[in-house]
């Protein structure tokens, strides 16, 4: 089954008297496990169909479905609920809370997750401290890290509640091209690991070329379009 | 780690943006306290100057008199009572078995002339016991001492200057006697002064002995027109009364049972203007508190607004927008749990250590304070102060708090982009 299916979305903004179709009708759908890019240029619509996906925000028209649920016309508190429990976000800017330190900011989703004993927290935030190579960094706050160490932190913040699907709004455009690389081949190894869906964006065409499949995006549209389905297998 | 750890850490780290909110928090909790003991002690000062100089906590006085408003005594002459001996008798009785006064005042009040070399002035005498301790409390003077011996008289300001006389000089006095002789006697100024705090009331009574005011209005050493008890707990004048008015209506006497008032009622027309002053200063607070609310709605609004990416970033990662206020709201009760009390424990000690002399005033502060005004402390009012500056940060957070996290998380978001 689809762990995301996009049928016909669409998102339009009001600008006062302008109106912009960010997304002028998206169809493609994302099977569980896929390590998926979504390229294209800035304005092409990339952020706006993760925040679509991630139940940031409410499509124009068409239709959501996350592991086969429609998204589209759930209450507040049942999105709050799918982005604790079954998406993970990594962000551009890492949104890292400042005031936390590496082991807190990994911890802090799990605060709200119901079931989880404080030692089962404790676990896993260490196991993904260790994954993402921060052990020695365990009690620094964000201001204390590089780019490469506080994306990795962005990381395990993402996978700590073990969700289905990540989402990560172009993980690499704040750091250096090793650092970049870096921070996608950890989100491959643990995508290959843990069987984790990746869905992140970029416009850089080395970090393209690590995902497994590319869906490109023009002007709110697919440019290329998988076999019956929207996207591109590499 | 727990969620309140977040609130808690953001205040350490952040601590000048916590500042910020906290300052102010500090500086209302102060001015509050030190405000509304202010109030308290204005009033508290002004009652009891009220019992001290005219009312005691009981007055007992004969039958009829419940009503009557010592301010409203006019010059007429007729409408003098008095207590006979036989209630006088009866009065010292109820007061040695069933009450424990701390000071037992006669008194006798009149309307008088008094005569100086150069002026004749009317005015109003209260004659009482020279030893009688309480009516000094109250009476401050200017010039010379309390009363000592018989025929001797404490004018007030005004009366000394208008009479144009000072302490030393004798005065004549014309009064009519109750059964309508007319009398005249000479008296020593000894005192000039007056019961500041009354003042505002237009209180402008002299104080003179007993002998002399008993002379005056042809009475004996044993009657007087009323007695003054005073307990030493004006919470306990209610019960005073009553339990003098069972043991008179136990012991009846034929003819009318005397009146007994509490000092609430006697001095009916000051403690309304006392309630109104208190309403006004209440007044006061509450515009005080408005303008204190629309201030912290506008700091606390900028301080959320500041942090918009923190609130989406946790929205994001599935935090609830009740969550996410309440995360803001703990660090509000925080703040004022902290600078709100500090400003507050700071405002109360600056209180104690102002009310341990009395501070000198002049006009027209006067009229409030009194010449030398007491700061009490009380902690009751210092407590609902606290609550009340705590209930109002919270309500008044809130709004902002909720208009923040009422916007989608894209939005938030966005906003770093």
């Amino acid at each position: 089954m689809d762990i995301v299916c996009v049928q016909a979305v669409t998102k339009d903004y009001d600008l006062g008297q302008t109106k912009v179709h960010a997304l002028r009708g998206i169809d493609l759908s994302i099977q569980e496990g896929e390590f998926i890019s979504i390229a294209g240029a800035s304005g092409s619509g990339k952020s706006t169909l993760l925040n679509l996906i991630g139940g940031l925000d409410y499509p124009t028209s068409g239709e959501i479905r996350i592991n086969g649920e429609c998204i589209n016309n759930l209450h507040e508190r049942e999105l709050n609920r799918l982005r604790l429990n079954t998406i993970g976000f990594i962000f551009q800017s890492f949104n890292l809370i400042p005031v936390l330190n590496v082991y807190e900011n990994i911890e802090l989703p799990l605060l709200i997750m119901k079931g989880v004993s404080k030692r089962e927290r404790k676990e896993r935030v260490m196991r993904l401290i260790e994954a993402v190579g921060l052990s020695r960094q365990i009690k620094q706050r964000p201001s204390e890290l590089s780019g490469g160490q506080r994306q990795r932190v962005a990381v395990a913040r993402a996978l700590v509640t073990k969700p289905r699907i990540v989402l990560a709004d172009e993980p690499t455009a704040n750091l250096d091209s090793v650092t970049g690389l870096e921070i996608i081949d950890l989100m491959h190894d643990i995508n290959k690991a843990e069987g984790t869906t990746f869905i992140f964006s970029t416009h850089d065409e080395k970090i393209i070329k690590r995902a497994d499949r590319v869906i490109y995006l023009e002007d709110g549209l697919v440019k290329k379009g998988c076999p019956g389905k929207s996207g591109e297998t590499k | 780690m727990r969620l309140a750890t977040l609130a808690w850490k953001n205040l350490c780290v952040e601590w000048r943006r916590a500042l910020n909110v906290g300052s102010f928090l500090f500086f209302a909790g102060f001015f509050m306290a030190l405000f509304t003991c202010f109030i308290g002690s204005v009033k508290t000062n002004m009652e009891t100057a009220v019992i001290n100089a005219l009312a005691g906590e009981v007055r007992l006085q004969p039958a009829g008199m419940e009503k009557e408003d010592l301010f409203s005594l006019s010059g007429s002459w007729e409408e003098i009572n008095y207590l006979t001996e036989a209630e006088m008798e009866r009065a010292e009785k109820a007061l040695r078995e069933r009450i424990n006064p701390v000071e037992v005042v006669k008194r006798v009040r009149h309307n008088v002339l008094f005569i100086s070399d150069t002026e004749e002035v009317g005015g109003m005498i209260l004659g009482i016991d020279p030893k009688a301790v309480s009516y000094r409390k109250a009476l401050t003077l200017t010039a010379g001492r309390y009363l000592e011996n018989d025929y001797e008289v404490i004018l007030t300001e005004t009366q000394a200057k208008n009479l144009e006389v000072q302490v030393g000089d004798t005065l004549g006095v014309l009064a009519q006697t109750k059964e309508g002789y007319t009398v005249d006697s000479a008296l020593t100024v000894v005192g000039i002064g007056s019961v500041d705090l009354l003042n505002l009331f237009g209180y402008n009574v002299a104080y003179t002995d007993l002998r002399s005011a008993q002379e005056l209005l042809g009475l004996t050493e044993r009657e007087a027109t009323d007695v003054i008890i005073y307990t030493g707990d004006k919470k306990r004048a209610l019960e005073t009364k009553q339990q003098l008015a069972a043991y008179f209506s136990e012991n009846g006497l034929p003819g009318p049972t005397p009146a007994l008032t509490t000092w609430e009622q006697t001095g009916g027309f000051i403690m309304g203007g006392i309630n109104f002053l208190s309403i006004l200063f209440y007044y006061f607070t509450a515009v005080l508190l408005f303008i204190i609310s629309i201030l912290l709605i506008n700091i606390i609004s900028m301080t959320v607004l500041e942090r918009r990416r923190e609130n989406g970033t946790l929205r994001a990662i599935g935090f609830g927008r009740m969550k996410v206020a309440w995360l803001f709201l703990q660090e509000i009760q925080l703040l004022v749990g902290f600078f709100g009390l500090l400003g507050i424990v700071a405002g109360s000690g600056v209180v104690l250590s102002l009310g341990r002399k009395p501070i000198e005033f002049g006009l027209p502060i006067s009229y409030l304070t009194g010449r030398h005004f007491v700061f009490h402390y009380d902690p009751v009012r210092v407590f609902a102060v606290f609550c009340i500056l705590y209930g109002v940060t919270m309500v008044v957070a809130f709004f902002p708090v909720y208009r923040v996290t009422k916007v989608q998380p894209v939005e938030l978001l966005k906003e770093e982009k």
